[in-house]
């Protein structure tokens, strides 16, 4: 009866109901059945709102809403155009460069694509680069900055697993920083190859291009230094980017008009919060209650039958993420899987800020992987091509992020260099 | 009738969505400025912030269901077509309709075991439990009626 409840409740989940619904009506179930008051999972819920971290994503959501609907994303593109367009493939450096940027606050949720991709996708076409390269490199790139402190992602995955969120930033540093790095070599030797050609380097134009987004590049640099310097905490430097970008966006760079777009503003920030936060807390309610029930204790011990080593364990665990990545948002995913994980992880001495490196760097190749990788179904509307034909164009680039996951997975020092 | 209603409850939460999130901001930044110019601090913004929280993010949520904007699985759904999608459509709402109604029970019962048991010094707090009843029955609400509205989930 139970296991014919829970495959109902499984089918109703990828048939597309809400996941807050599907998790709720299994927390009520599980209650039920273990003869446990419902009123726990309010209560659950009403303790795990109480996290002190969780105040920093309705604040840094804000501020990644602000940013998209201002002008950052026109004013970074000149300036990194400014700062790598000379080089061998260098639009494609930059596209690398400003989908990071813009990602870190606007959270991977495909807005980085919309916002960026309709900028330099003729861009790309019209400096000669192959069409499915330029589609390959916009699917890809619109995750690229979801290992780099403030990424939503990691404040989602520390408040889930109980990690430190300020390690947790320091650890996505390095390996967020490789994976560029592999991929404008890709695009270097794309660009000569294909003898893209290369714009002149002219330092004015550099520099007049800084100046106008200063305010903007300041702010990953505060943020930083702020948090690591021990000057503010993650709640606060979650405060002062919301107020930081509305003021530069307000009165700096005049894009935004405060009486007929905040509110606007604040209403699509609470929508993203919202949808967020009630799965967040129904799912940590409902795994409270698994946990009640013994069930990672299960799993682990069928595990340790089974799996000897932290090698097979680490390799076994990429492939299960690849997977849930391939169909699962990051969100749902972290929520989910990171509760049932994180004991297994321990078991086999897998550090749990290294762990958070390699779920989030798998669930970001996720994002471009059939069947519901969300990039590819983004840009698929927004370039208007079949989804078949993006991940056609984005294989190269997932071949990269494959080699780079490998090595993010089994040289943990990339991500925990700062611990010693 | 069902669809003015719906258009009146958007509106009003938006306004305290918005609100709550803005009000946020504003306490968070004037705690931070205070802390560290004058070295002290109201722990009473601490506690407003943590309920404005849940206010925001109820209100959010209830705010993404008439958008269909919550989070989805949804792996099968991409290999069905139109047809099948339209005939699971009031299903899978009803199925989310009822499962939030099934809740209001829980956080009701959760609300009176508040206000019998808070401590003289946190009754103050109170209040602000009810967003759970409030907020999963606008849920259901506006899942209910979406059932009778014609767009494709």
């Amino acid at each position: 009866m139970i296991a014919a409840a829970i495959i109902a409740l499984v089918l109703v989940a990828l048939l597309g109901a809400p996941l807050f619904t599907v998790l709720a009506a299994g927390g009520l179930l599980a209650s039920q059945t273990s003869e446990l008051s419902p009123d726990l999972l309010i209560i659950e819920m009403n303790r795990l709102a109480a996290s002190p971290n969780m105040i920093a994503l309705p604040l840094f959501i804000l501020a990644g809403v602000i940013m998209s609907t201002g002008g950052a994303a026109q004013r970074l593109v000149v300036f990194f155009r400014a700062a790598f367009g000379w080089l061998p493939g260098g639009l494609a450096i930059v596209t690398i460069g400003a989908c990071a940027f813009f990602t870190m606050f606007s959270g991977a949720s495909g807005v980085t694509i919309l916002a960026l991709g309709g900028l330099l996708y003729p861009m790309l076409k019209t400096e000669g680069y192959r069409n499915n390269f330029s589609l390959g490199l916009l699917t890809t790139s619109g995750s690229l900055g979801l290992l780099f402190p403030p990424s939503l992602a990691i404040l989602v995955f520390g408040i889930v697993a109980g990690v430190s969120i300020e390690q947790l930033f320091m650890a996505g540093i390095v390996p967020g920083l490789l994976l560029m790095l592999m991929l404008a070599i890709y695009s270097t030797m794309i660009g000569h190859k294909h003898a893209i050609p290369r714009t002149e380097f002219k330092l004015n134009v550099l520099l007049s291009s800084a100046r106008d987004c200063a305010f903007d590049l300041l702010l990953p640099v505060a943020i930083i230094a702020g948090i690591f310097g021990g000057f503010v905490s993650i709640m606060e430097a979650a405060a002062v980017t919301a107020s930081y970008v509305l003021l530069i966006e307000t009165v700096i760079y005049r894009q935004l008009n405060l009486r007929r777009q905040l509110l606007p503003i604040l209403i699509e920030a609470s929508v993203l919060f919202g949808s967020l936060l009630i799965i967040l807390l129904i799912a940590l309610g409902l795994t409270n209650l698994l946990v009640d029930a013994q069930i990672p204790m299960k799993l682990l011990a069928f595990m340790e039958q089974h799996i000897d080593s932290q090698l097979q364990f680490l390799l076994l665990l990429n492939l299960f993420l690849l997977a849930v990545g391939a169909m699962m948002d990051i969100f749902s995913a972290i929520v989910v899987v990171v509760p049932i994980i994180l004991p297994l992880a321990l078991r086999y001495g897998v550090d749990p800020v290294h762990l958070g490196v390699i779920f989030l760097a798998n669930l970001e190749i996720g994002y471009s992987t059939p069947p519901v990788g969300i990039n590819l179904f983004i840009a698929s509307q927004r370039f208007q091509q079949p989804v078949i034909k993006l991940f056609k164009s984005t294989l190269p680039f997932l071949l990269l992020m494959l080699i780079w996951l490998m090595i993010v997975t089994y040289l943990p020092a990339l991500s925990l260099w700062w611990k010693d | 009738m069902l669809l003015a209603l719906e258009k009146k409850l958007i509106t009003l939460e938006s306004w305290i969505a918005a609100g709550s999130l803005l009000l946020m901001l504003l306490l968070s930044v004037f705690q931070m400025v205070i802390r560290n110019t004058l070295d002290f601090g109201y722990p009473e913004i601490e506690i407003i912030n943590r309920h404005l929280l849940l206010v925001c993010g109820a209100m959010g949520a209830v705010l993404a269901t008439p958008q269909l904007r919550h989070i989805k699985i949804d792996a099968l759904s991409s290999f069905l077509n139109s047809s099948w999608l339209n005939r699971l459509r009031v299903p899978m709402l009803l199925f989310a309709a009822l499962t939030c109604a099934a809740l209001c029970y829980p956080s009701i019962q959760f609300c009176l075991d508040e206000w019998q048991y808070a401590p003289a010094n946190e009754r103050w707090t109170l209040p602000f439990t009810l967003i759970y009843p409030a907020g999963f029955f606008l849920l259901s609400l506006h899942f209910f009626i979406l059932c009778f509205k014609s767009e494709p989930a």
